[in-house]
């Protein structure tokens, strides 16, 4: 069975590497449409006008750690809060360039994130979560 | 009676010495003790030696002038010392009392005097002496161990004191290091990231026009990479120079230099800017890091203001607990601090949408201000205002 391609979020204040991974998405045709946030109070405000509207919730979250305003362990807390009104599960995958072992560990223990994605992401690693 | 006393031999028994003189000195008679004190014998002694015979020269002297007169006005004395020296030439210390007698018309007849051996006593003194001295001596050493004690408790208090010094520095140095583990991480890990997967699409890309884009794109990335670059360059520069001079300065005139600086952005902020540094006018600090400290501050106000009021920012100083401290208050936007407050001085970390955020300068500030051995705290409330506290250092 052919599942229907997703609609992914992308949540970064790196605009290159917004870009980059729109790209790779895009140039491989993994999603239906893409959504990108400059940082967690964007996404959580995003996410809190369209609960009810599931075609625009995100079936993916590509979410950032280090970001100004509300970085995406705060965007976790607030989503965990959140996620009681949204009918849809989002996978949400945490992207970052820490190698740092407590940020994995941290990461681990979250059940909301999915996987922990140290940066950068290769193509084989986006095809592979978008087509599972 | 049977226990008749013979005085002739009671006399030559006597445990001291005895002798009989004449007015002019001339001994006539004397008990076997004296002369066993003397070393002569009998014959060479009686008649023929005088008291002085046996004195040294000085003792001579004293012998007329003191004794002689003092016998002749008072008609006795009593424990008189002097050397006796024997005909071996060896000395014998005494205690002499002599009396004159006299016949009824108070002629003067002969003198009798009495010689008391003190060399026992004499060596008691000498011992006693010596032992004083000992106890002089151990009474200097313990004053000299005790001051040295004391001088080495005082290098000891000293060590302690540099000891605790170096380990603010080491814990100092440790949360810098820590610090820079996280930049390189963050700060330098993700952009050089981006550079390969751009270098990626560059190479598969076929399309001139894509090409150019990527390349706009990677220009982007090594300018922002170059930045941080040389602002880490900086901040170590700053930390490895932790000699540098303190100039004395007033906080009036580094201040009024940043209004200059800022002046621009005060009039089109409308901010009221206002200081009071009546408490403590005056510090050693390097001058280049008191105009950065208060330029970054100024700046920081002025440009997190609220759009809802007039800006109103406060620069002031104060000592407490004997350190200099600086403080910078407004009304402004304010920090979350339970979500930010662990990376407000971290590189390139923002908390506002703002066009300039950069979020350079409260990382700078923060390695000046440690790097002279000071520290920053802030207190805010979002839409209240924000209140930096800067302990600078020391007051001298």
């Amino acid at each position: 069975m052919i599942n229907k391609r997703p609609l992914i979020g992308i949540i970064d204040d790196d605009k290159i590497y917004k870009f980059m991974l729109t790209r790779i998405i895009n140039d491989n045709k993994l999603a239906e449409r893409i959504i990108t946030f400059p940082d967690g109070e964007k996404a959580i405000q995003y996410l809190t006008d369209n609960s009810a509207n599931n075609e625009n919730i995100p079936d993916i979250i590509f979410l950032d750690v280090n970001m100004p305003i509300i970085d995406g362990w705060q965007f976790i807390e607030q989503y965990a809060i959140l996620k009681t009104e949204i009918e849809k599960k989002i996978d949400i995958f945490m992207l970052s360039s820490s190698v740092n072992p407590i940020d994995i560990e941290r990461a681990t223990k979250i059940s909301e994130i999915s996987s922990y994605i140290v940066k950068p992401m290769k193509l084989e690693e986006v095809k592979k979560i978008l087509i599972d | 009676m049977n226990n008749k006393i013979d005085y002739k031999e009671l006399y030559n028994s006597l445990p001291s010495g005895y002798f009989c003189s004449l007015p002019n000195g001339t001994i006539i008679d004397s008990n076997n003790k004296f002369i066993e004190h003397t070393g002569y014998t009998r014959e060479e002694l009686i008649d023929k030696k005088k008291f002085v015979d046996f004195l040294s020269l000085g003792e001579q002297i004293y012998f007329e002038n003191v004794y002689s007169l003092a016998l002749k006005l008072n008609g006795t004395i009593e424990e008189i010392n002097f050397n006796f020296i024997k005909k071996d030439g060896t000395k014998l210390p005494v205690l002499v009392n002599s009396v004159e007698v006299k016949d009824k018309e108070g002629v003067h007849l002969f003198t009798q005097s009495v010689v008391f051996n003190i060399s026992q006593r004499k060596k008691y003194e000498q011992e006693l002496l010596i032992a004083k001295r000992k106890a002089n001596d151990l009474s200097d050493e313990l004053i000299n161990v005790n001051n040295e004690l004391l001088s080495q408790t005082e290098l000891i208090l000293k060590q302690k004191l540099q000891l605790e010094e170096f380990n603010q520095h080491l814990e100092n140095k440790n949360r810098q290091l820590s610090s820079f583990a996280h930049i390189a991480s963050h700060n330098l890990r993700a952009p050089v990231s981006n550079l390969l997967t751009l270098s990626d699409f560059y190479k598969e890309s076929t399309d001139i026009e894509d090409k150019a884009m990527l390349f706009s794109k990677v220009e982007i990335v090594i300018d922002h990479l170059n930045e941080t670059l040389n602002e880490l360059i900086e901040s170590v520069k700053i930390q490895g120079n932790k000699d540098i001079t303190h100039d004395p300065i007033t906080f009036e005139s580094v201040f009024d230099k940043t209004l200059v600086i800022l002046g621009a952005q005060i009039l089109d902020s409308k901010a009221v800017v206002t200081s009071n540094f009546s408490e403590i006018p005056k510090i050693e600090y390097p001058k280049l890091y008191m105009e950065s400290i208060m330029l970054n501050l100024l700046s920081n106000s002025i440009r997190y203001r609220s759009p809802d009021r007039i800006a109103k920012i406060h620069f002031c100083t104060e000592i407490n607990n004997n350190e200099i401290i600086l403080i910078v208050k407004d009304n402004g936007l304010g920090i979350d601090l339970k979500k930010h407050g662990h990376k407000l001085f971290g590189l390139n970390n923002t908390f506002h949408r703002h066009p300039d955020s950069k979020g350079v300068g409260l990382f700078m500030t923060k390695i000046q201000i440690e790097t002279i051995g000071g520290s920053i705290t802030v207190e805010s409330e979002v839409d209240k205002g924000t209140t930096f506290k800067i302990i600078l250092k020391k007051n001298m």
